[in-house]
């Protein structure tokens, strides 16, 4: 006798298809480009810079490459220093006014703010959901424009001076905060928050006892990583002339100085890892 | 203490969420000083039972009054005085736990600090108050943890905070969803044993939602059963047949077993 069939579900549900889907559009993707590794093996004079290249990683520069450096130069490692300090210092500036900017408006942008400063249960006014909404909209404005186009918006409108190189990083950076800040804020879940409400807290108050608490540690630990990203970020937009560490990596890549581009680049490397290793360390303080 | 206990009446108590009926036909007579048990197997409304009591729910029939005042009526300033008369003790989580447990036990008076307040306290509480939370954590037993992380803390030491902060509301009455829920036989014991003897000593009005008949009949003179929404039995302890605790849950299991 033949043990009856148990009926099961098609293999391929909702998420498989959407799966296939998503291969055959990489796939397709591949081919629109029409990729080939071929591209990877350099011909010709390519060969040689590439080799060039490569081969002056192993021996970074401690001293200028040129022959002639003009009269009255800094020192190379001076200059270096002084480059590192400065994206340091850009970086810094476009955070504190990132964190700003991103602090208030991941607080009205989360639900939990207007959970929790407006009576819990009972349901948000209108007003709260419409400034809500516009204070979403604001974030999304500020962070789906690159840092390095609001660079090239703010260097138009206002040239090149400290001030538009700052902005350009505070708004991308304040933008993605915010959006990050509110989510953390929101995943805390409102236990602690409402055993408080129950027990006659409420208003803003409530918000900053019961509920900032639990995602203080993962926004300290976010707003580090971000740190990080507006050091690379603030390196970067010396390609634009501002005076941090990718002006002189700039110039010193067109002069053919390969050299020298390996020494910013491992300084580069040194700042993010040690910056790393501080927020690890804060983190494991603060958390634990 | 020197403020009354609170009374309850809950008069022909409804309660529907999310289509629902979770409550029925709720009559239940809460004198000020009772110090009682509402058991029930999970899913029999113990809980919105509890959170009627500090109107965190409102009733969808009849009413919810504390000292003859109905519940439904208040809102506001009103609701939040209410509300902190009520010391709540959940069943885990209600703590904020990346908090000290000093600043825990001090968000029992959130209502009556006010933003500045409550930023002070954050930051540096007064030595006043902290002499006050130090006494009562000594009350409870883990003097000792006063400005330790309350994360780090266990199970039954985070109820005994949570104690803390309930009795620091200076409230009228204690109402308790499950204490022990989390925590292992002979700690659930020690905190229930706790609960019991503050409340006597307070003077303050008792109620607690649990599952283990056993303690309930040990430390609560009284019991109230819940099944599916409705009171089942009411009664001083002593005079409940052993027959009425045990069909609380049987009759449960046939249910379940007939799906």
């Amino acid at each position: 006798m033949e043990a009856p069939r148990i009926p099961r579900p098609w293999p391929l549900g909702p998420r498989g298809v959407l799966l296939a889907g998503l291969v055959s559009a990489a796939v397709g993707a591949h081919l629109y480009l029409g990729l080939s590794w071929a591209d990877l093996v350099p011909r010709g004079t390519g060969a040689q810079v590439c080799g060039d290249f490569f081969a002056a990683a192993l021996r970074p520069a401690w001293t200028y490459e040129a022959d002639f450096v003009p009269p009255g130069s800094a020192p190379f490692l001076l200059r270096l220093g002084e480059a590192l300090l400065r994206t340091i210092v850009f970086a810094s500036v476009g955070m504190t006014l990132a964190l700003g900017m991103a602090v208030p408006l991941g607080f009205l942008a989360s639900d939990a703010w207007w959970e929790d400063t407006r009576g819990g249960e009972d349901s948000r006014t209108g007003r709260g959901r419409l400034v809500q909404g516009l204070v979403r909209a604001v974030m999304a404005g500020m962070r789906s424009i690159h840092e390095l186009l609001w660079a090239l918006l703010f260097l138009a409108a206002f040239g090149l001076n400290t001030f538009s190189a700052v902005a350009a990083l505070a708004l991308p950076f304040g933008g993605t905060l915010a959006k990050v800040f509110a989510e953390l804020i929101d995943e805390t879940g409102g236990e602690s928050s409402a055993a408080l409400r129950a027990a006659g807290g409420g208003g803003l108050a409530l918000f900053l006892f019961g509920r900032l608490p639990g995602a203080l540690a993962d926004m300290a630990s976010y707003a580090f990583y971000r740190f990080e990203c507006a050091i690379r970020s603030s390196a970067i937009l010396g390609f634009f002339g501002y005076p941090t560490l990718g002006y002189y990596l700039h110039r010193s890549f067109e002069n053919l100085h390969y050299r020298e581009v390996w020494t910013y680049l491992y300084a580069l490397a040194l700042l993010v890892l040690a910056l790393e290793a501080w927020s690890a360390a804060l983190r494991r303080r603060f958390v634990a | 203490m020197s403020r009354p206990p609170a009374g309850f009446q809950l008069e022909g108590v409804g309660l529907t969420l999310g289509g629902s009926a979770v409550l029925e036909g709720v009559e239940l007579s809460i004198a000020a000083g009772d110090v009682l048990a509402v058991i029930g197997p999970s899913g029999a409304g113990k809980t919105s039972l509890l959170r009627l009591l500090n109107r965190t729910v409102r009733p969808s029939l009849g009413t919810v009054s504390m000292d003859g005042r109905d519940l439904a009526s208040l809102d506001g300033p009103g609701l939040r005085r209410t509300r902190s008369e009520v010391g709540f003790v959940h069943q885990e989580h209600c703590l904020v736990p990346n908090l000290r447990v000093v600043q825990n036990v001090l968000a029992g008076r959130l209502g009556r600090f006010g933003l500045w307040g409550a930023l002070r306290r954050l930051v540096w509480p007064g030595s006043l108050e902290l002499e006050a939370v130090h006494a009562l954590l000594e009350r409870v037993g883990i003097a000792d943890k006063l400005f330790e992380r309350t994360s780090s803390l266990s199970g039954g030491e985070r109820q005994r905070v949570a104690l803390a902060r309930a009795l620091f509301q200076e409230p009228r009455a204690l109402v308790a969803d499950e204490p022990v829920a989390a925590l292992d036989p002979a700690r659930s014991r020690s905190i229930i044993e706790l609960l019991g003897r503050v409340a006597r000593e307070e003077g303050l009005t008792l109620v607690c939602g649990m599952h283990d008949l056993t303690l309930a009949r040990e430390y609560f003179p009284r019991c109230v059963g819940l099944r599916q929404g409705r009171v089942v039995f009411d009664g001083p302890t002593a005079q409940i047949a052993s027959a009425s605790f045990e069909d609380l849950y049987r009759l449960e299991e046939r249910e379940e077993s007939s799906d």
